[in-house]
């Protein structure tokens, strides 16, 4: 993977983790934008109602303004004292309204709008305005209020008749919507008070740094809708705007951050607890992985040591789920292959490997095909005189080190060995597995088997047993391979008149005084030895006659002096299949005088014979053998 | 209550007649205002005669209060008039006037007070029960006897008058400015039919309706 995981558990572990985490991330914007979109909308919501608060309370102070003045206006004695326009007097009760009815100012303004007597003066042309107007509303409502920005200071004014009973004059209070009313009130409102007309800030329930902070903020937006956020002193802070007057908006403010102070605590206990989740997620899962890995681990162990070819241990794991029956399944399994094994061992050592191998690969059926084998047949010579003196048991023992020493030269060569007959061994070149090379190796077999004993013969002397000597005989010929017996046992082998030849020549060394007898056709496969001619011959049950080789090695092997003693023994055959009676066994004398040889001997023997008498005209130089 | 009130003018009149001329016209006026809509309870009067007219001593008047409100509610006076003030109702009253033709009080009575208040300047006086806020009434004073109060068509007959020079004036409780502004010559001949048509500019009249609760003290 690009990843690299490295193992199953931390692939599981990467996945639940990574899943938790989406699943967290998404809760945690879902409540995130959850609790600002609420939180947001609860302050719209505050500052909406907390507004109709402020100007229910701006109101209700007017009310109670305009209905203070309206009890003084509606009172005799003050009548009267409007009615003789004692300036004085009016001063005094004008005096004592205000203080009665909490006004920051009390007005008398004639029917002509002139003032009469006040409280407080402002600038004469601004307050003649201002009184001419509020008047004049009043006449035609009977009374009238009036909102005015006067020297910076936010006045609500109402104006009510003195009536005897037709109105004498007007009666005109106010108060200032100044800072400490708004701090006041503020404390209803859930969010700061401030009057700002455009971007001039009038007054405010803030300190004076916010109030800095907000005339900056406000002056610079164009937003219609009541609601809208401000970001000022490196907060944002929800907005309610309504109109006061004509020109004077209301601002009800309240910061986001403070108000989402609860939530952000929210927020870190979340996170506290998606974090405790993840850990819990991460043991429960390594957990529950490793109860999972582990046995797998165990099985991918077991499973390991069956490819290995080690079928004696077990899968220790006993549960009851699926991995428990796979542990079950697996055992089982490698006691099937360890029984297989067991067979097949035994196989081997019943037959040979490789016919085991074949039997067990295919399904063992009676019957064979024809294929060109080599056969080569050993046999120990002397065995009944190796026997003689020697204990049963001994005997064994010798006969089994013999057979495992040329055996092992066997398969080392590919051979395969097909029987033990006794001493003798049947050895196959080219079944159940044919190769290019079968005769070849045949004849390698022999002559290392003729070294093997030789070897093995220092062991026997030394250990005070008789040497041993052997003949092998070698034909290759196109014979039956298959399983021969009955359908409840069998054999693997071959059969044919060539196997029967094989078995002859290996008899006939012993009469030519050679080790190995190969048969013209095993000689022509393997061309690359040299070989002696030894004869013609026409076995028992044979109508034709072959010629058989006494193979003497490769041709690098073979001395110089041996190669002149090939040559003229050669020589010396020819003389004799040319009836050639005295010369060949002149030469035949002379080989034998040099290097004596049964070989010569048996033919000085034959001329001899013949000399006496001769064969007929058929005599082609074929010996004929009537005995096995 | 015309008749009542018509009846000492009329022999006031009779008596003014019969000892300086027997000539004697009708003077009829008609009052609208400048939407053409005619004026009732305007008032029209001499205000200046010929010398010897329309002098002698003015009678006694009265100005109900029933059921909590005065009648009339625009009553003419010639200066020197005592005027009494019945309560015809069962609660007390207390009249008063804040006006510079006449100040006065009667603080809280039953039945009639016993001294009248006498009107001995002309001009407008705004009467008002300190009690009830909605009672209101205008007296006008003046000086003569020869006046007159529309009807709803805003007609009037000044009659029995003089011949000789007049100068006649309106007002109305909503007349916008002083009476003086409306004074209009007339030449009174014997037998000859007197026309005067006035039109006048009204003001919105302020009044405290009747019966208030709290919560409609104007505002």
């Amino acid at each position: 993977m690009i990843l690299g995981f490295r193992s199953f558990q931390t692939r599981l572990l990467l996945i639940f983790i990574g899943l938790l985490g989406l699943m967290q991330l998404a809760i945690f914007t879902a409540v995130d934008i959850a609790s600002l979109e609420n939180t947001r909308r609860q302050i719209t919501d505050e500052l909406t109602v907390g507004s109709q608060v402020f100007h229910q309370l701006v109101d209700s102070r007017l009310k109670q303004l305009a209905d203070g003045a309206s009890v003084l206006a509606s009172d005799f004695a003050f009548k009267q004292v409007v009615a003789t326009q004692d300036s004085k007097t009016l001063q005094s009760a004008l005096a004592n309204l205000s203080s009665r009815v909490n006004a920051d100012i009390a007005t008398l303004v004639d029917l002509d709008y002139q003032k009469l007597t006040s409280t407080y003066d402002f600038d004469p042309k601004v307050e003649a305005q201002i009184y001419e107007e509020l008047v004049y509303q009043a006449e035609e409502q009977g009374s009238a209020t009036i909102t005015r920005v006067i020297d910076g200071d936010v006045y609500h004014l109402v104006a009510v008749p003195v009536l005897a009973p037709y109105p004498l004059a007007w009666l005109i209070t106010g108060f200032v919507v100044d800072d400490g009313l708004l701090q006041q009130y503020r404390e209803l409102t859930s969010g700061d008070i401030s009057l700002l007309r455009g971007a001039q800030l009038l007054s405010s329930s803030y300190p004076d740094n916010m109030k800095t902070a907000l005339a900056a903020a406000y002056g610079g937006i164009n937003i219609k809708a009541p609601a809208f956020t401000l970001e000022m002193a490196e907060q944002t802070y929800v907005v309610h705007r309504s109109a006061f007057s004509a020109d004077i908006q209301t601002l009800l403010t309240q910061s986001l951050e403070e108000a989402l102070a609860p939530y952000y605590q929210l927020q870190n206990r979340l996170f506290l607890l998606f974090t405790l989740t993840a850990v819990i997620f991460i043991v429960a899962i390594t957990l529950a992985a490793r109860n999972v890995t582990r046995p797998v681990k165990t099985l991918v162990a077991g499973v390991k040591n069956l490819s290995e070819g080690n079928y004696t241990e077990r899968v220790g794991i006993t549960r009851k789920d699926e991995l428990g029956e796979l542990a079950v399944a697996v055992n089982q399994m490698a006691q099937g292959l360890e029984e297989k094994d067991k067979i097949r061992d035994l196989l081997g050592k019943v037959v040979s490997p490789e016919i085991a191998e074949e039997l067990i690969k295919n399904r063992p059926e009676l019957g064979g095909e024809e294929r060109e084998v080599s056969i080569l047949f050993s046999d120990v010579r002397n065995f009944t005189t190796l026997c003689e003196g020697e204990a049963p048991g001994d005997i064994l023992n010798l006969l089994n080190t013999y057979l495992s020493q040329v055996s092992g030269v066997i398969e080392q060569h590919g051979g395969v060995v097909d029987k033990y007959i006794g001493d003798a061994v049947m050895a196959l070149f080219g079944a159940p597995i044919r190769k290019a090379d079968d005769a070849r190796r045949a004849v390698t077999v022999a002559l290392e088997m003729m070294q093997a004993v030789g070897r093995l013969n220092k062991d026997f002397t030394r250990q005070g047993h008789a040497p041993i000597s052997i003949g092998i005989g070698i034909n290759t010929d196109t014979v039956v391979a298959g399983n021969m017996g009955s359908q409840t046992r069998m054999n693997y082998t071959v059969i044919g008149d060539g196997v029967n030849l094989a078995s002859r020549l290996e008899g006939l060394t012993k009469y030519y005084g050679v080790q190995v007898i190969v048969s013209e056709t095993t000689r022509s496969n393997a061309p690359t030895f040299t070989y002696r001619e030894l004869d013609r011959v026409q076995v028992k049950g044979k109508t034709q006659a072959i010629t058989i080789y006494e193979p003497m090695g490769l041709p690098e092997q073979i001395s110089a002096s041996m190669q002149q003693q090939l040559s003229d023994y050669h020589e010396a055959l020819a003389c004799y299949r040319q009836r050639q009676w005295q010369q060949a066994g002149q030469q035949f004398q002379r080989l034998n005088d040099q290097s004596p040889h049964a070989l010569y001997q048996r033919y000085l023997q034959r001329i001899e014979a013949f000399q006496a008498q001769p064969p007929g005209e058929d005599w082609k130089g074929v010996m004929q053998f009537d005995s096995k | 209550m015309k008749p009542a009130l018509t009846t000492p003018v009329l022999l006031t009149l009779a008596v003014a007649l019969f000892s300086l001329s027997a000539q004697a016209a009708e003077l009829k006026v008609t009052v609208v205002n400048d939407k053409g809509e005619p004026v009732k309870d305007a008032v029209a009067y001499v205000a200046k005669a010929p010398q010897g007219v329309g002098k002698g001593k003015p009678p006694k008047r009265v100005i109900d209060q029933i059921d909590k409100e005065f009648v009339d509610t625009v009553t003419v006076v010639q200066v020197g008039s005592a005027v009494t003030f019945p309560n015809h109702d069962d609660i007390r009253h207390h009249v008063y006037s804040f006006s510079p033709a006449k100040q006065f009080e009667l603080p809280l009575y039953l039945g009639t007070p016993a001294e009248p208040v006498v009107f001995d300047q002309p001009g407008v006086v705004t009467l008002g029960c300190n009690i009830h806020d909605w009672m209101s009434a205008y007296v006008l004073v003046v000086d003569t006897p020869f006046y007159a109060l529309t009807d709803e068509q805003g007609s009037t007959v000044i009659k029995d008058l003089p011949v000789g020079d007049y100068e006649i004036e309106v007002w109305d409780k909503q007349l916008r400015g002083p009476a003086s502004r409306t004074r209009t010559s007339l030449t009174v001949a014997e037998g000859g039919e007197n026309h005067l048509d006035f039109t006048i500019k009204q003001k919105k009249l302020w009044r405290p309706h009747r019966a208030p609760t709290m919560d409609n003290m104007g505002y």
